[in-house]
């Protein structure tokens, strides 16, 4: 997360990056920039506190699920997203956000990088982050996904409003660099996952720590 | 006969996942929302061998549920596994000190998730 004071918004603007979230309650804009990627806004209106995450699925391409099956059986296709979404909700439930007041947007999904305008990353990235909001019991109050375009999310977490701009001319060596380095940190992180302790030998098993919301 | 396991996770899409990998493994599962239904299905349940549980969960928290079930005699011993995107050493001491069993961080793998399991229940 990158944060700087802008002049022209008078605010504070947090910018998050692939597989980052934020969430507040002052009065100050998350931004991010979505091409394939998902982006999540959850908003708790009784306490005036938002958040916003960005994520794309892990092991999708690899691990191509049967049109019968959805994310949350046992591919772990849809792991990286739960996660995402269960750091974001944490870290507003941890804020004081109460789960029965959420409400969400969603964004993103573009098959920017795809010559022929489809892309199964990005249709599995939307189609998950409405799957999950529906589970969990969410209402999505409004969401701008798909299509060829990148868009630029400004969300004001205080006020739960959201603003997107499509990007019409999108540098798509950036877009495809970003995404790429995205991929590899995804891989590396899924060598860590489900890091294990067990307390009785105290022996612990897979590696590093990671931090947590 | 199959071995019982209690799920006590807030979230519904983590129960689903969690529940279908130990179905298909051959586990009879039983699913909680929070610490506070997790004991209360752990008394309606009859014999439970395996306990995973949350931490940040509404009514009742995960460590505040191992150390009511750590009270009850017959589930003294009943192995618990924390299953959290919680991982620092600070919290992982809390469920150590309330009577867990041990600690997996989330996301996880299905092949490390059963491996757990089986050692922790023979």
């Amino acid at each position: 997360m990158h944060s700087h004071y802008d002049s022209r918004r008078q605010c504070r603007v947090a910018t998050i990056y692939p597989g980052e979230f934020y969430s507040s309650n002052e009065d100050l804009v998350i931004a991010t920039v979505l091409g394939t990627c998902v982006a999540v806004a959850l908003y708790d209106d009784q306490h005036g506190l938002g958040g916003l995450n960005h994520f794309m699925l892990a092991k999708t391409p690899q691990y191509k699920r049967a049109e019968s099956e959805d994310f949350f059986t046992g591919h772990e296709s849809g792991r990286y997203g739960i996660n995402s979404m269960e750091l974001l909700i944490n870290d507003l439930l941890k804020k004081g956000a109460c789960k029965r007041n959420f409400t969400a947007k969603v964004f993103g999904g573009s098959a920017v990088l795809a010559k022929d305008g489809v892309s199964k990353i990005a249709e599995d990235n939307i189609e998950f982050a409405f799957d999950f909001l529906r589970l969990e019991d969410i209402p999505v109050i409004a969401s701008d996904v798909g299509g060829v375009l990148p868009r630029k999310i400004l969300f004001y977490p205080a006020t739960g409003k959201a603003y997107v701009k499509k990007i019409v001319r999108p540098d798509r060596e950036i877009i495809t660099k970003i995404t790429e380095e995205y991929y590899r940190k995804i891989k590396l992180e899924e060598n860590r996952w489900g890091k294990t302790v067990l307390f009785d030998d105290t022996k612990e098993e897979g590696e590093g720590d990671r931090g947590s919301s | 006969m199959a071995e019982t396991i209690l799920i006590v996770d807030d979230s519904s899409a983590i129960r689903q996942s969690v529940s279908f990998i130990l179905k298909e493994n051959g586990y009879e599962v039983v699913e909680a929302c929070d610490g506070q239904d997790g004991l209360d299905k752990l008394s309606q349940a009859g014999a439970v061998n395996l306990i995973i549980t949350d931490v940040n969960m509404p009514n009742m928290d995960g460590i505040t549920m191992v150390k009511h079930v750590r009270e009850k005699d017959e589930h003294k011993f009943t192995p618990v596994l924390v299953l959290t995107t919680e991982s620092q050493s600070s919290i992982m001491e809390e469920g150590k000190k309330a009577g867990a069993t041990g600690w997996i961080v989330k996301p996880f793998s299905n092949e490390k998730l059963l491996a757990t399991i089986k050692k922790v229940i023979g």
